[in-house]
């Protein structure tokens, strides 16, 4: 298992590293193990569980469900030789029995106070790094390998797995947008974008630090919206708008003609506001800004668009975000077992 | 085909979504496995309609549609063809000409056609996408194959084969239209009709003489029938009635149909026989003589237009697997050769059928 690192310090550098930009708050626990207080939970060798683990807990606002997602996490990291499918089974249903008894346990609301007037959802995030940086793609296809009906999660009950290459693909992201904010690209005020759908409506006006959810950062493309950007002498050096991350390799003209259909039916497209989209998929395809100019011809064309309003759909740039991380992992943490 | 509006895909919005996976047909565990490529693990106890809900409000792109749409899409299915003789004076070369005038036309409008030929065989297989705008928007574009296909038929004269549908049809008088003007108007075109006879009986005994004119084949039994009776006024003259004269004639039952076996037998038929309905449509089995334990070939056929009994078009439904002599409730695929064979059988034999009616 080799050296294990100290485990909060582990959460504060990946909080500040990742999430920190996608406003996700954090509470650290040095020992945050909380009683269990169900009968049926047993380790793998059938004894009663006595306690559950918690690494750190992460919490956000869900725009949609209005309320408070506390991301109930595990963290782990292996090595090329220590992946094993059976490992990742024992972590998912170790967690499954975490959220389970997290939801009604009174010593996880001593351990972890949260304000009584918010509703809230525990929910489990498995938080899985590479650190001999030899494996980063594997955890993914044994993660495939795992039948998830006979997973142990409770009815209604949520688990989150972010893997190394999850993981890597969003600290390149959060690195994109501090350089941006550095670089006067982005204003550090922007927000993630939630539209308005036809059965789920924002519950909290637009302007807030709505923060992404971690369905959000799964999606294949998020939305970032921003104020304009001045200098000293109040002269704009930023349009306010959109800055769209987008996941998929860009390899069709379909696939953005479909994202161009989507951007302008969240009525983001107008003269006044600048759209740009970056891509950050390590394996993009070598055509994708060529595919995006194909698509936005044929999107104008398909509508008949001219004049201005072919200038707006004209005016979306697209970019590849500068590097994005063969692998980042913040230490190694083992498989630890737990009892 | 029909014209679309904007591009072939439109975003789909959450309701849409929602609206899809909550089908019947959409099972839990493909919500679940959608869930879990977005990372999202839940429990096979969570109700199917809380999934859709959760995975209606997750962000979704182009490949999710497309992913969404297979996942949901039917088996494509398998359609009928039908079939017209041409002869004139014309050869390969200009049925050729004739089908890159069209392929050039439908490739401009995004569809894609392939042209093929060999040993007096030339085909075109079009691919495009049939859209239909009552159903829900995962379903309403649709990819779909159809042929076109020419093989002689002796001296000046060629075998039309197509998909018979209301996309094809009308590309198949195109190039049937290019090919007359090319062949300086010199061009018949006949198909298997009952348009002349309308006596009722006769237009039954047509495809009861098909399912026992494949030659080769032995007729098993006759499991579906569709019975139609077109409406006196679309007969003779209408100007006459008055509303009120219509509403004496009602109770009026246009199509019956019959299933179960040998239904061609049934004393009801005899009944709707007798009230001036006939066959429009079947769905019969046979089986090669060629071997005893060959399998058995449910096969269909039918009159597209069933007033005029015009419109022949048929297909292998299903082949019956027959196993140690016993036939078994298995199904498979017809192979492409049967089909083949079976599509000529089954032209021969209404041909043939329709010669018996003019002695």
């Amino acid at each position: 298992m080799g050296e294990t690192a100290n485990v909060a310090d582990v959460a504060k550098k990946i909080s500040n590293d990742i999430f920190s930009v996608f406003f996700w708050e954090v509470r650290p626990q040095e020992d945050a193990n909380f009683d269990c207080v169900s009968e049926h939970h047993v380790t793998e060798t059938e004894k009663q569980k006595k306690t559950h683990p918690c690494d750190v807990l992460f919490h956000y606002f869900d725009p949609y469900l209005n309320k408070i997602i506390y991301l109930h996490t595990d963290l782990k990291s292996y090595s090329k030789t220590s992946l094993k499918v059976g490992k990742i089974r024992d972590a998912l249903n170790s967690m499954a029995m975490t959220i389970e008894c997290a939801a009604v346990s009174e010593d996880w609301r001593k351990k972890f106070p949260i304000s009584n007037h918010d509703t809230c959802e525990i929910r489990g995030l498995l938080f899985v790094a590479n650190h001999d940086n030899k494996a980063p793609l594997s955890f993914n296809e044994q993660l495939a390998k795992i039948s998830k009906r006979n997973l142990k999660i409770a009815q209604s009950q949520v688990i989150h797995v972010l893997g190394p290459k999850e993981i890597s693909n969003l600290y390149s992201v959060a690195v994109d947008i501090k350089l941006a904010i550095q670089d006067k690209k982005l204003s550090p005020k922007y927000r993630f974008f939630y539209p308005d759908l036809t059965l789920w409506k924002r519950q909290v006006v637009d302007d807030e630090r709505t923060a992404a959810t971690i369905e959000t950062l799964l999606s294949p493309y998020f939305i970032l919206r921003h104020p304009s950007l001045k200098d000293g002498s109040d002269q704009t050096l930023l349009q306010e708008g959109s800055l769209i991350y987008y996941s998929r390799d860009g390899s069709t003209v379909e696939e953005f003609v479909y994202l161009i259909d989507s951007l302008l039916r969240y009525q983001l497209v107008n003269a006044k506001e600048k759209i740009r989209i970056r891509i950050f998929n390590r394996e993009k395809d070598s055509n994708f800004k060529n595919n995006f100019e194909k698509a936005k011809e044929a999107y104008c064309r398909s509508w008949g668009f001219h004049g201005d309003r072919e200038q707006e759909i004209r005016s979306i740039t697209i970019d590849a975000i500068t590097q994005v991380a063969a692998n980042y992992c913040p230490d190694n943490i083992g498989w630890r077992e737990h009892k | 085909m029909r014209r679309r509006f904007g591009p072939s895909l439109y975003f789909a919005n959450d309701k849409v979504i929602f609206d899809s996976l909550n089908q019947h047909q959409v099972t839990s565990d493909l919500i679940r496995e959608l869930l879990s490529e977005r990372g999202i693990l839940v429990s096979t106890e969570t109700p199917k309609e809380e999934l859709a809900k959760y995975f209606s409000r997750l962000t979704a792109d182009y490949y999710d549609h497309t992913a969404i749409a297979v996942k949901l899409g039917r088996v494509a299915k398998r359609e009928r063809i039908t079939s017209s003789e041409l002869t004139g004076k014309f050869g390969l070369k200009e049925i050729r000409a004739a089908l890159q005038v069209t392929q050039q036309r439908l490739e401009d409008l995004g569809n894609k056609v392939t042209i093929s030929s060999e040993n007096g065989r030339i085909a075109a297989l079009i691919e495009y996408e049939h859209i239909d705008y009552t159903r829900s928007d995962l379903r309403q574009v649709e990819p779909r194959d159809a042929l076109i296909e020419f093989s002689a038929d002796g001296k000046d004269s060629y075998i039309l084969r197509s998909t018979q549908n209301s996309d094809i049809d009308p590309i198949v008088d195109e190039v049937i239209a290019l090919l007359k003007k090319d062949a300086a108007n010199e061009l018949t075109r006949s198909r298997v009709n009952m348009e002349s006879i309308t006596d009722p009986r006769k237009r039954t005994q047509f495809f009861e003489g098909l399912t026992k004119s494949i030659e080769g084949h032995t007729f098993i039994t006759m499991t579906e029938a569709y019975c139609f009776k077109p409406k006196e006024s679309d007969i003779g003259d209408s100007s006459e009635l008055n509303e009120d004269d219509e509403l004496e004639k009602s109770p009026y039952v246009e199509r019956v149909s019959l299933r179960g076996e040998g239904v061609n037998r049934s004393f009801v038929i005899d009944d709707l026989f007798s009230k001036g309905y006939y066959i429009v449509k079947i769905v019969w089995r046979t089986k090669s003589t060629a071997r005893d334990d060959s399998d058995i070939f449910e096969l269909e056929a039918q009159f597209s237009q069933p007033n005029t009994c015009t419109g022949f078009s048929y297909r292998t439904k299903s082949v019956i697997l027959v196993e140690d002599g016993a036939v078994t409730t298995k199904r498979r695929s017809p192979k492409k050769d049967e089909q083949d064979l079976l599509f000529r059988l089954i032209e021969d034999g209404a041909k043939k059928t329709l010669l018996g009616f003019s002695k």
